[in-house]
């Protein structure tokens, strides 16, 4: 009976293979090969769109899919077990930060920058006085380095902006601040960079 | 009989819903639930949605199971088996293809993966398809491509780590114009560098 069985399977793959031999599909599996290996991307991307009638199908949350989500989430370990498997150690609970805070930690800025642009201009106007101008190097001058640079920095956006103009005097730098502003409508004519080191700060106290 | 032109109208309108709307991991519908939602005479039903998809180059398309792969004598309630498709009945333009989100790197893998398979009488080895793959895409992305093309179900791998042709390549692809098309090519002297480099930067995934 085994044998029988047997017999009839062999008999059966060889009537597959004779069915897909003498069907359209048959193709010599070398010769495949090396077609594919000399036909370019856009050949073989072009012969599979002649031949490809893709399926239309509209996707929706189903309640199959739904109750598979459910079983999901109430299966699913609470966030402390899952964290306790990382080994993180002890956890700290979130805490509120509020504006002045996080201006310290320097993720925002207490003020905008616009604003502090106009503090600026206004300064420059005050200090400017009379001589209707101020030494660059003491103007920007702040209480450490870091307060330096950024007042060099929104100095660049003041004369940028047509709020000031930077004179240059032999080796001498001077701010002219303006009564209006009057802003370059086609972008700023020349750049002049000023490298702001240390030993330059020293010089200019 | 006077009521019959809106009875059928319902049917049709139901069966578009059967067949449009995914409700499971594969889209359209199986014979038997077809049967169930549109009654014994579905088959008409659907000719009828059939003839009223052909204005939006949309046909209904009927798969029966395992078909190529195997070549299994279908079973007496072979017909319970088959599956219903809403496919596109004409082709997609490449730059239609682009905007479905398929790089001309994935079909032309898809092309050569589907075209290894049929050749090698619709099995053969993972390992395989990799390699001609990977001359085509490079290594990573042929490892990548394997796993969305059995994801989506273009291929199947069975037990022993053999890949065949999926349920979707059975529904969407007409693998003798594939092979034909594959049979008749001539290789283009060179590959068209530009416009895969432009490919690469246009889409992703």
């Amino acid at each position: 009976m085994r044998a029988i069985t047997s017999v009839a399977r062999v008999v059966g793959l060889q009537s597959a293979d004779l069915r897909f031999q003498s069907s359209a599909l048959y193709v010599d599996p070398s010769m495949v090969k090396e077609k594919l290996d000399s036909l370019s991307r856009e050949q073989l991307a072009e012969f599979l769109l002649l031949s490809w009638h893709p399926i239309v199908e509209l996707e929706q949350l189903t309640l199959a899919s739904t109750k598979e989500a459910k079983e999901f989430w109430e299966k699913m370990l609470s966030f402390f077990e899952r964290r306790k498997r990382l080994h993180l150690g002890p956890f700290a609970m979130p805490e509120t930060a509020d504006l002045g805070e996080l201006a310290r930690m320097r993720v925002l800025d207490e003020k905008a920058y616009t604003t502090k642009m106009r503090d600026l201009w206004k300064e420059l106007k005050e200090r400017a006085g009379e001589d209707q101008r101020v030494d660059y190097w003491d103007f920007i001058g702040g209480s450490d380095f870091a307060q330096t640079i950024v007042r060099a920095q929104l100095v660049s956006f003041l004369v940028s902006y047509g709020y000031a103009n930077l004179l240059r005097t032999g080796n001498s730098l001077f701010l002219v601040p303006k009564a209006k502003p009057d802003p370059h409508l086609e972008g700023s004519p020349l750049s002049f960079p000023i490298p702001i080191t240390k030993e330059a700060l020293v010089r200019a106290k | 009989m006077k009521n019959e032109p809106a009875y059928y109208n319902e049917k049709v309108k139901r069966a578009a819903h059967m067949l449009f709307f995914k409700r499971g991991r594969v889209p359209g519908a199986r014979s038997w639930e077809l049967k169930t939602g549109l009654g014994k005479g579905y088959a008409k039903v659907l000719e009828q949605l059939d003839e009223s998809l052909k204005d939006l180059d949309l046909e209904v398309k009927k798969v029966d199971p395992q078909i190529v792969s195997d070549y299994k004598p279908r079973p007496d309630d072979g017909e319970e088996e088959s599956r219903y498709f809403v496919r596109l009945k004409g082709t997609l333009a490449p730059k239609e293809a682009r905007l479905c989100g398929w790089r001309i790197d994935n079909l032309a893998a898809l092309a050569a993966s589907l075209a290894l398979v049929v050749s090698k009488q619709g099995k053969s080895e993972r390992k395989e398809i990799e390699t001609v793959i990977g001359n085509k895409a490079g290594r990573w992305r042929a490892l990548t491509l394997m796993d969305t093309f059995l994801r989506s179900g273009y291929l199947e791998e069975d037990e022993e780590g053999l890949v065949k042709l999926g349920w979707r390549t059975r529904a969407e692809l007409d693998l003798p114009s594939l092979m034909m098309l594959l049979a008749e090519s001539k290789a283009s002297p060179t590959e068209d560098i530009e416009s895969i480099d432009e490919d690469h930067a246009s889409m992703d995934g």
